[in-house]
């Protein structure tokens, strides 16, 4: 119950040269939470519509529980969806708006009650059925936008940007909701955001989505630490990825990353790895997240042929919790996470290192990972 | 509310007191036509005339029905057509109008820009000019001396189409996509979703295709050969060409002048407070 599968699904609008979603291959297990996270126009919310039944499939096949879905009207797919903007029916009060799922299809009065009562409960919006939604602050109406996607109780949930009309405090807060609800009602789960904040918390599994192609597929943990190209490695992570291009070059047996300002010797780890390549030189972009950079007060600009190289800090950004340094590497900006008490200010110049077993390596023209600081080698 | 009036600024106070004058002034036809109904004869006729009546008499409106009863076809026929004509073609408009303009606002289909734009050319055209076609084609369809002959005519109404399209489409795309999971029909979306959301542009075209038929003399002139089939606007309009000589019609002119203006002024007053009404608890922006 509750599983889905799209099989080479893509939508083609007319008149646009590239597909709005190309390929899209994916099976979803019963009771999953997968959420969808991209930049905006990347085809995640028309991958949605899709499944719910609201934009047609150009080609591909769609099922739902194994049933071939690609026709199906959206109120036969046993689906409820919840809107950014929470589209509640204006006209009619919250309680009109919960049930009129269940009276359209035609369920016994008592019954239809029963569930709205009980889902008002459950999301705390008791106190609020008789009202009309223009009476409803945004948080309320997010709730009662929740209620009727479960007065249904339908196989697969489906959430569009739920949250982003939210402010920062109630968004957590209703994050948290979702996350609980979801693991209660053991329903699946197809969530779209831009926020990658959102998918990481959230997602049990993410698809990274970019001009309509699928970029990555796979848990939090696994997204944040072993990206499979350039753009999953910048678009998950805040502040993003440093991103340092050079060369990889090999001499007497050790592999070296090198550019204009930086040689830094790779473990023999990489070694392994880039001898399995069979390409021993090669341009690269090196990548590692702020909290694996390190400052060291002392070196400044000093000891260049070991892991710390000199940089020049241009600003630092404190969030409370940590520090934001951004230091300069010659041409090269780095942001690195500091201890909020470790302070650092404009022209300082400190020493900048990594730790090499957390670094990445893609290539540089196809922007695909070559190797993981934290693969097992 | 004295001290109220006080915080008003100098400019305010100025624009509200202007603004009450030009009201006012805008309001003179109608309390004219209200005290001319009621003004005895030789007030009619009084020189320099008067804006408020004297000594007001219902002998106007009198001699108005006792006038119309000597006629072949009594005064109340004309009522009665015109009650039937202006609600039919009311309930009919207000029917086909929104129907067209939710399919219009909501859905792709092929041709619907070339439909819109020839919904918009059909603005364009004088009343005047569509008459001759509007004749055949109600002849042509044997529908004269009927209340369809009446009706039809007013039936497709570009300018009710035209703004409930542009209301409707401000009604948000996810409500009827929410409405659909839910498992409405099309139909049920229309009816329970789209029919309430645009009570306001429904209440605004009621008022301007009431008032444009209730005052319309052309069916009755054009496509009615029998007396019966007429209605009041077309009584009253051919009492008062009739009576352009007559110094003793002038008083039974003033009564149909109010008798006609009455049930707009209904129309206007109730659909008006519709308008505001829904606009403020609709929740829709």
């Amino acid at each position: 119950m509750g599983s889905i599968a799209f099989n080479h699904v893509f939508k083609q609008y007319k008149g646009e040269a590239r597909p709005a979603v190309n390929d899209f291959h994916l099976s979803i297990e019963e009771g999953e939470f997968l959420v969808l996270v991209g930049p905006s126009g990347c085809g995640k919310s028309t991958t949605l519509r899709m499944l719910a039944g609201l934009e047609e499939i150009s080609s591909g096949e769609l099922y739902i529980d194994g049933k071939f879905m690609n026709y199906v009207s959206p109120k036969d797919r046993d689906i409820a969806m919840v809107f950014q903007n929470y589209a509640l029916y204006p006209n009619l009060s919250v309680f009109e708006n919960i049930a009129l799922g269940l009276k359209l299809r035609k369920t016994a009065k008592y019954e239809i009650e029963l569930r709205v009562n009980k889902v008002a409960k459950i999301l705390e919006i008791a106190h609020l059925l008789e009202r009309k939604p223009s009476q409803l602050s945004g948080g309320q109406k997010q709730r009662v936008a929740l209620g009727r996607a479960i007065a249904r109780e339908p196989q697969v949930f489906l959430m569009d940007e739920p949250l982003s009309n939210l402010d920062a405090k109630l968004r957590a807060q209703t994050r948290a909701e979702i996350i609980k609800l979801q693991s209660d009602l053991q329903r699946t789960m197809v969530y779209v955001t831009h926020d990658q904040v959102e998918a990481m918390t959230m997602g049990t599994r993410i698809v990274v989505m970019k001009d309509g192609v699928i970029q990555q597929v796979a848990p939090p943990r696994q997204l944040y630490d072993q990206p499979a190209n350039l753009f999953v490695a910048g678009f998950i992570g805040s502040p993003q990825m440093n991103f340092i291009p050079g060369n990889v070059t090999r001499e007497e047996g050790v592999y070296y990353f090198v550019n204009k300002r930086m040689k830094l010797a790779l473990p023999p780890r990489f070694g392994a790895m880039f001898d399995r390549m069979e390409r021993a030189v090669r341009n690269v972009v090196m990548g590692v997240r702020p909290e694996h950079v390190l400052l060291r007060r002392d070196a400044g600009g000093a000891s260049e042929d070991g892991a710390f190289f000199g940089g020049v800090v241009q600003m630092t950004e404190a969030t409370g919790a940590d520090s934001y340094v951004y230091v300069n590497v010659g041409e090269t900006r780095i942001i690195a996470r500091t201890d909020p008490e470790d302070l650092y200010r404009k022209d300082d110049q400190p020493g900048v290192g990594f730790q090499l077993g957390k670094i990445h390596f893609f290539d540089e023209t196809t922007g695909l990972s070559l190797a993981h600081g934290g693969d097992d080698a | 509310m004295i001290r109220r009036l006080r915080t008003i600024p100098p400019f305010q106070y100025v624009l509200v007191t202007a603004f009450t004058l030009l009201a006012a002034f805008m309001s003179l036809p109608i309390v004219f036509i209200l005290n001319h109904a009621f003004k005895p004869q030789n007030e009619l006729f009084l020189f320099p005339p008067r804006f408020f009546v004297q000594h007001p008499t219902a002998r106007n409106f009198e001699s108005l029905f006792l006038h119309a009863a000597n006629a072949t076809v009594p005064f109340t026929r004309y009522l009665f057509n015109s009650l039937v004509v202006a609600g039919l073609t009311l309930a009919s408009v207000i029917v086909v109008s929104t129907m067209a303009a939710y399919v219009l606002a909501k859905y792709n289909f092929h041709f619907k820009q070339l439909i819109l734009a020839t919904i918009t050319l059909s603005l364009m055209f004088a009343p005047e000019t569509v008459s001759i076609p509007r004749y055949l084609i109600i002849s042509g369809l044997h529908l004269n001396d009927t209340y369809f002959g009446h009706i039809l005519p007013a039936l497709a109404s570009p300018v009710a189409v035209f703004m409930l399209v542009g209301f409707i489409s401000q009604i948000p795309g996810e409500l009827v996509e929410a409405a659909r999971i839910d498992g409405a029909s099309h139909f049920g979306i229309f009816v329970r979703m789209v029919l309430p959301l645009s009570v306001p542009a429904i209440a605004t075209i009621s008022i301007f295709t009431f008032q444009g038929v209730w005052g319309d003399v052309e069916t009755s002139t054009l496509f009615m050969q029998d007396e019966t089939m007429r209605t009041l606007a077309f009584y009253v309009n051919s009492l008062l060409s009739g009576l352009q000589n007559s110094v003793s019609g002038q008083n039974m002119a003033a009564a149909a002048g109010l008798l006609m203006f009455v049930p707009n002024l209904i129309i206007f007053l109730l659909f008006q407070r519709k308008v505001l009404e829904t606009m403020i608890h609709s929740g829709i922006k």
